[in-house]
């Protein structure tokens, strides 16, 4: 064979061994995780076999592992997401965020699993300016008891971000731990006044100080943790950009939201579910927030939507909305009084028709009770207030209207064991202990 | 060569291009688990005669919240023949399967005396509650309800009475565990009944995916506990005199009227409402009056402190058993106590979900628990499920509390990777059916090293841990008297179960039953049972309400290890008094009787 034989052979070589390399790769690509749609939201069943989709087209890219695993851990399928993040991390193996999401995935269900991952990224980490792999760490060696290492990872944490009230809380809880309570005092405090730290860091130092002995503060501090509400999840930059597809994510979003009070941006987001697909626990839960806004009208409308929809056996709507009536029938009765007697009326057919459904629904007593009062129907109302009481006999308001309905009915002393047992249920609501002291005048 | 050159560059970029390195493997280290030994359990279903299937109640697709929960059942000797008899209970609604009795008769063998019993009621049926509450020395029942609670007064002849509403018992919320206690020491057991959640069954839940399941308890509001004070004989004001021992426990019913004041309101439970699944009174404080723990589901725990005057005080917080060591609530199902590192003082044990852990509070000093869990060995890794009945009793009797957990999953096993549900295979998990099994988790066992450190011995144990099943309660007794704590297991939709303990080679043993005279020689329930030897000093109590929806035997069992030889036994009762008894011999049963030891 001459020169030009050979070379050709050469490069007939090269090229069969470039295409055998190109179709290995191919037909060996990584295969994104088998998904059973049949009971997925539709909306995020479509969201992830797009982005299966376009894992099946880009193999090799590890952003899109990454969207995807990010979906599937929205959607609560963990193993799925990990194996996803896992991927990623093979083909982008200097970038931290990819063993982070892996070990965050497991966090919440296996914590040996979610270590090695976290330990991983946490030793990648070194150039990132974020606390999170090491606070992330820090928080599963904790768990897990290893508190060593935990400190480790928190003292680094701490010399990114020396104020954070994570870190100190968690050291609290180290120092805690290690029975060195005045250190554990000392941290936790730095993180008392944090939305991401205070109710936790109050828990923390009430156990603290009963263990020092110092019984008050302890006292003091577990009724202010009682009275605060969840802590905010830290801001994590890792999962910032965690999307939130399909109604169930939506949801939960709007239930985080009641939970924080943030009543406003819950009706903003329950009103565009609504257009999108009416139900009726949307519309009861868009009336009770608006209910709770002061919206009155706005309430009814909602809870009327609801009536329309509901379920044979659901007693929520006609609940909420004899509510909305007796509240809007007491600010119309100067202004309107046929109109606020009308509202009355239907006040307490709603609370009939809860009671046909659940005769023991304490609170529908009240309703009926308090309409029946303004009604003029006075002996009727008492029954019913007694009733109240009879089925839930800690209910402050069922006491409490019982209470005043007595007092106009001229029956002091009953009127006064019903206010005082108000008031012991629940000592810092102001309106009976009012009531009391008006009666005590009389 | 410069012409093959552009060629072999190609070539070389070519190859350069492929290959990629993969991380290194994941690796996770799983719970303590010791090589496997000899079995603790075998099953003794069959044997012994127990034939009960769980009616689960709605169809499963309509996923009713209350089928998810219950039921519990009661090991207790109905018609005092020193041998314990089973309750068990049904969640299948008004026109469901009805409750069943069962009478352990002198072969071992359990025979249904359901029909004509009074038990046998129809029902969303979650907890038992068994205590004396007219003190005639007969055992009456409490039955909680999804919506409801009921009193049968135990007549004699296996015949038992309803008499909730005279009893003036009334309690609409969804009932869960429930237990006696005597909170103001007046000689009558008092009833605490914890409740759930206030449910809606027109809610539909999914999980964030969209797959329909169970609602969790955070969906619905929380209700709060009931606490009802017992009157007694007062209320007559007639002093009826309780039933002297001479009368027997087989007499017909003596005329005592039970009566009950609803003293929520009053006493401060009514305070806090949540969802309440578990409940446990002991005193947690040491001043000899009993406090109530109360486990909730997804929030805080609650530790209602006995104020001596009727009124409690909530302390869960500062004495470090409201959350976990991470400031986390968790899903409390199941309680259960005891002394596991032996230093004297009860430590508490609550179930959680299987992504949370179990928790294990030790108690030190005197009415301060702290998260122990890691330190103890109990960390779950691999093979945990969501526990709910638990015990921690001492099985092979070495002298250490062992520690045993039953599960089965609230909400769906994480499966998409197949179509096949976690647990299809297998005549057992395929009777489950295709809904059920994704809720079939296996059970566990944990041996006590004496220290108070477990190690994870369920594979040791196939008999009772490993068939997934959706267990719910757990309930303790000594069965065949042979001194050994067996075990009954009840599931969801499915057989109720019975393990026989043969563990071996095991140690010496003690079983303790204390009776109040003066009370119709009930159980002295709430009274701390010491064993002394040498140097070494175990504690039991009177207290047959703990693990979850569940009465157990009410005596107290001792482990002694080696020990042929006890040298002393003091008993702390409920009204606060303390007795010395003389020892002896191990391996028998002794009853103690209060009065007849020294004071001290």
């Amino acid at each position: 064979m001459g020169r030009r034989g050979w070379t050709a052979l050469v490069f007939l070589a090269a090229l069969a061994a470039v295409a055998s390399w190109y179709g290995w790769r191919r037909y060996s690509a990584p295969v994104p995780p088998e998904i059973a749609y049949a009971e997925l939201d539709p909306e995020v069943a479509e969201a992830i076999e797009t982005a299966r989709r376009k894992v099946c087209a880009n193999p090799y890219s590890a952003l899109s592992w990454g969207d995807l695993g990010k979906l599937l851990r929205a959607a609560q399928l963990y193993p799925e997401a990990a194996a996803c993040f896992a991927q990623a991390e093979r083909l982008d193996p200097k970038n931290p965020r990819w063993p982070y999401l892996q070990g965050e995935a497991w966090h919440g269900t296996d914590k040996q699993a979610a270590l090695p991952p976290l330990q991983r990224a946490a030793a990648l980490a070194d150039n990132v300016d974020t606390i999170a792999p090491f606070l992330r760490l820090a928080e599963v060696l904790l768990a897990l008891g290893r508190n060593d290492e935990a400190e480790k990872q928190l003292q680094h944490a701490l010399q990114i971000e020396p104020d954070d009230p994570t870190v100190h809380y968690n050291l609290g809880l180290l120092a805690f731990q290690r029975d060195d309570l005045p250190r554990s005092l000392a941290h936790l405090k730095r993180g008392e006044h944090s939305p991401f730290t205070q109710r936790k860091a109050c828990i923390q130092l009430a156990t603290v100080y009963r263990r020092m002995g110092r019984t008050q503060e302890a006292d003091d501090y577990s009724r202010k943790a009682d009275a605060l509400p969840p802590d905010s999840n830290w801001l994590d930059p890792f999962l910032s950009d965690t999307p939130t597809v399909g109604r169930p994510a939506r949801l939960q979003e709007i239930y985080r939201l009641e939970k924080n009070g943030d009543y406003r941006r819950a009706v903003e987001q329950l009103t565009a579910l609504i257009q999108e697909k009416p139900e009726y626990r949307l519309y009861v839960s868009l009336g009770i927030d608006l209910y709770k806004l002061g919206d009155l009208d706005r309430a009814e409308q909602a809870l009327r939507s609801a009536l329309a929809l509901a379920p044979d056996n659901s007693v929520r709507a006609a609940h909420h909305l004899g509510r909305v009536l007796l509240l809007r029938a007491d600010k119309d009765e100067r202004r309107n009084p046929q109109q606020a007697r009308a509202e009355f009326e239907e006040a307490a057919a709603c609370a009939r028709q809860v009671l046909a459904r659940q005769p023991d629904h304490a609170m529908s007593y009240v309703v009926l009770g308090l309409s029946l009062r303004r009604l003029g129907k006075r002996p009727e109302a008492l029954d019913a207030l007694r009733t109240a009481v009879r089925c839930n006999p800690n209910s402050t308001d069922a006491h409490f209207y019982l209470g005043e309905t007595l007092a106009e009915a001229g029956q002091f002393a009953a009127a006064r064991t019903s206010l005082e047992r108000a008031c012991e249920l629940s000592p810092d609501d102001p309106r009976p202990r009012a009531s009391l002291a008006k009666l005590k005048t009389q | 060569m410069m012409r093959l050159w552009p060629y072999s560059l190609f070539l070389g970029l070519g190859i350069s291009a492929g290959g990629c390195s993969a991380p290194p493997a994941e690796s996770g280290s799983a719970a303590e688990v010791e090589t496997p030994g000899l079995p603790w359990f075998q099953d003794w279903t069959t044997e012994k005669g127990l034939h009960f299937q769980h009616d689960a109640g709605p169809a499963p697709g309509q996923y009713f919240m209350p089928q998810m929960i219950g039921s519990g059942a009661a090991l207790f000797d109905f018609n005092g023949d020193g041998r314990l008899d089973i309750y068990l209970l049904q969640n299948g609604g008004p026109q469901g399967a009805r409750n069943r009795l069962y009478q352990q008769i002198s072969d071992g063998r359990f025979q249904d005396v359901s029909t004509g019993s009074g038990l046998d009621i129809a029902g969303y049926n979650m907890g038992v509650a068994i205590g004396d509450v007219n003190n005639d020395g007969r055992p009456d029942v409490v039955v909680t309800q999804y919506s409801g609670v009921k009193l049968f007064l135990n007549q004699g002849n296996g015949r038992f009475q309803d008499v909730t509403d005279e009893a003036g018992l009334h309690n609409p919320s969804w009932g869960a565990s429930a237990a006696f206690l005597d909170f103001d020491r007046d000689g009558w057991l008092d009833l605490v009944v914890v409740n759930y959640v206030d449910y809606d069954p027109s809610v539909p839940c999914t999980g964030l995916s969209g797959i329909p399941d169970y609602c969790p308890p955070r969906t619905f509001p929380g209700s709060v506990p009931r606490l009802f004070r017992n009157l007694g004989a007062r209320r007559t004001g007639e002093g009826n005199p309780p039933v002297g021992k001479d009368q027997g426990v087989n007499t017909p019913r003596s005329s005592a009227p039970v009566r009950f004041e609803d003293v929520t309101a009053a006493s401060g439970l009514g305070r806090l409402a949540g969802p309440g699944l578990g409940v446990l009174c002991a005193d947690f404080d040491g001043d000899g009056w009993p406090d109530i723990f109360i486990a909730n589901d997804g929030e805080a725990n609650r530790l209602w402190i006995n104020q001596h005057d009727g009124q409690f005080k909530e302390e869960s917080i500062s004495r470090g058993v409201a959350y976990n060591a991470m400031g986390q609530a968790e899903a409390g199902m199941g309680v259960t106590l005891g002394d596991v590192d032996g230093d004297g003082l009860f430590d508490l044990y609550v179930t959680h979900l299987t992504e949370e852990n179990n928790r294990l509070w030790k108690q030190g000093p005197r009415g301060l628990f702290r998260d122990q869990t890691v330190q103890a060995g109990l960390v779950q890794g691999h093979g945990h499920g969501t526990g709910f009945g638990t015990v921690l009793g001492d099985f092979n009797r070495d002298g250490a509390l062992d520690l045993a957990i039953v599960n089965g999953r609230v909400s769906k096993a994480v499966r998409t990777l197949s179509s096949s549900p976690p647990h299809s295979g297998g005549n057992e998990e395929g009777a489950l059916g295709p809904h059920w099994s994704f809720y079939a988790e296996r059970n566990q066992l944990f041996r006590n090293d004496g220290a108070g450190h477990f190690r994870d011995i369920s594979f040791a144990n196939p008999a009772l841990c490993a068939r997934p099943n959706i267990a719910r309660g757990l309930a303790y007794g000594d069965i065949d008297n042979d001194g050994k704590l067996d075990l009954l297991v009840t599931t969801v939709a499915g057989p109720a179960r019975l393990y026989h303990n043969i563990a071996s080679p095991d140690g010496h043993w003690l079983c303790i039953r204390a009776v109040d005279p003066e009370h119709g020689e009930r159980d002295a329930v709430g009274a701390e049972v010491r064993v002394h030897a040498g140097p070494r000093r175990w504690l039991r109590w009177i207290n047959p309400a703990t693990s979850f929806l569940c009465s157990n035997d009410p005596r107290a069992h001792f482990g002694l290890g080696p020990n042929v030889q006890v040298d002393a036994i003091t008993i702390l009762w409920p009204d606060g008094s303390r007795e010395r008894f003389p020892g002896g011999q191990a391996d028998h049963q002794l009853t103690l009787y209060k009065g007849k030891g020294v004071k001290y």
